[in-house]
């Protein structure tokens, strides 16, 4: 079981775009489970997420102008290696995750060794039944898509719940907008991090479902994607 | 040869030459080097040997007026080539601006404590 020095070490990363209804409920949800150490990086927000994020016991941090998510991950994960984060984790800000993955994922890297542990919506059958057909669709072009360009199969690889130890953070460099999910895998490659994927659960509400990605926007990071290896960018 | 097909050399020329500078300044890698220096070759040899002649031959294009078209193509492409890496490394600089303000203003920052 993990206990409360074990979360202590860890630090939650929270990239918030426009989350003024979601960010206190998922900041409360993490302290409820006994995570202290919790970094909100609000990313050039025109609602009041940054006012709400300034009253919470967090880490409050905040890009003056919206960079994408990519960019507010790795603001928020250089911040928490400055602080001495053992680990670090990953967490969306919509409240589709579960904080109790997150002791699991601890569990798994304590014991296992690995650099990084991924979140998977896809290892367990009543996970897999959660989500929409036109998301499971979309999300497995998108594992494809990655081994293409990482040469990495993964049954998720684009889950926003992760959790790294110091090694991950420090090395690794992700691109601004949504791509920063496939740029943690071609980041594992280039670096031949361990990894584990590891089961949890994704909550898809009417809130989290409007706030993920499109098909559109998809289409528009595979093409980013593909310029920016194109032309080695 | 005609004069168009001299200035089109020249301008391959020129841009062959920036293709390389730009390497030697390190402002372009050497991937990307090797893709745009192919591309003036491809360019250069198309202009300055009659495979051009039978390549629109085969095509049906034959007319000296669609060497027009290629030309400006070609420089469409360089523009294209260069708005493009200059837009990508202002993004870069921006967001890296960024996340360093928001680094720095962040430090010692957890409230109510």
């Amino acid at each position: 079981m993990i206990n409360s020095k074990q979360r202590n070490k860890v630090f939650v990363v929270i990239a918030a775009y426009n989350e003024e209804k979601s960010i206190a409920k998922v900041v409360e949800s993490l302290f409820d489970k006994g995570y202290k150490n919790i970094v909100v990086v609000n990313d050039g927000s025109k609602d009041k997420t940054y006012s709400i994020i300034n009253k919470l016991n967090v880490y409050a941090l905040h890009h003056p102008i919206n960079r994408g998510q990519g960019a507010a991950l790795k603001t928020g994960i250089d911040f928490a290696h400055i602080q001495g984060a053992e680990y670090i984790v990953t967490f969306d800000a919509d409240g589709q995750h579960n904080p109790d993955d997150i002791d699991t994922m601890l569990h798994t890297i304590s014991k296992t060794k690995v650099d990084i542990c991924l979140g998977s919506r896809f290892l367990r059958k009543n996970d897999i039944k959660n989500v929409p057909i036109s998301k499971r669709i979309l999300l497995k072009g998108s594992a494809l898509v990655v081994f293409f360009y990482s040469g990495i199969l993964l049954s998720d690889a684009h889950n926003g719940l992760r959790l790294m130890n110091r090694k991950v953070a420090q090395k690794i460099e992700l691109g601004d907008g949504f791509e920063h999910a496939s740029d943690f895998i071609t980041e594992i490659r280039k670096y031949k991090l361990k990894y584990v994927e590891v089961p949890v659960t994704i909550l898809y509400t009417d809130y989290s479902m409007q706030k993920g990605q499109s098909i559109f926007n998809s289409f528009k990071i595979l093409f980013r994607m593909t310029v920016r290896k194109i032309l080695d960018l | 040869m005609q004069g168009i097909v001299y200035l089109m050399v020249i301008i391959i020329l020129y841009l062959m030459a920036k293709t390389v500078y730009n390497l030697k300044l390190d402002k372009i890698s050497f991937r990307r080097f090797c893709f745009w220096f192919l591309i003036w070759t491809i360019a250069l040899i198309s202009v300055t040997t009659p495979i051009v002649g039978f390549i629109s031959d085969f095509l049906g294009v034959g007319r000296a007026a669609d060497l027009a078209v290629y030309l400006s193509v070609l420089l469409l492409f360089f523009f294209i080539f260069k708005l493009f890496v200059s837009v990508e490394e202002n993004r870069k600089i921006t967001t890296l601006l960024i996340r360093q303000i928001a680094l720095n203003q962040a430090k010692g920052k957890k409230k109510n404590k």
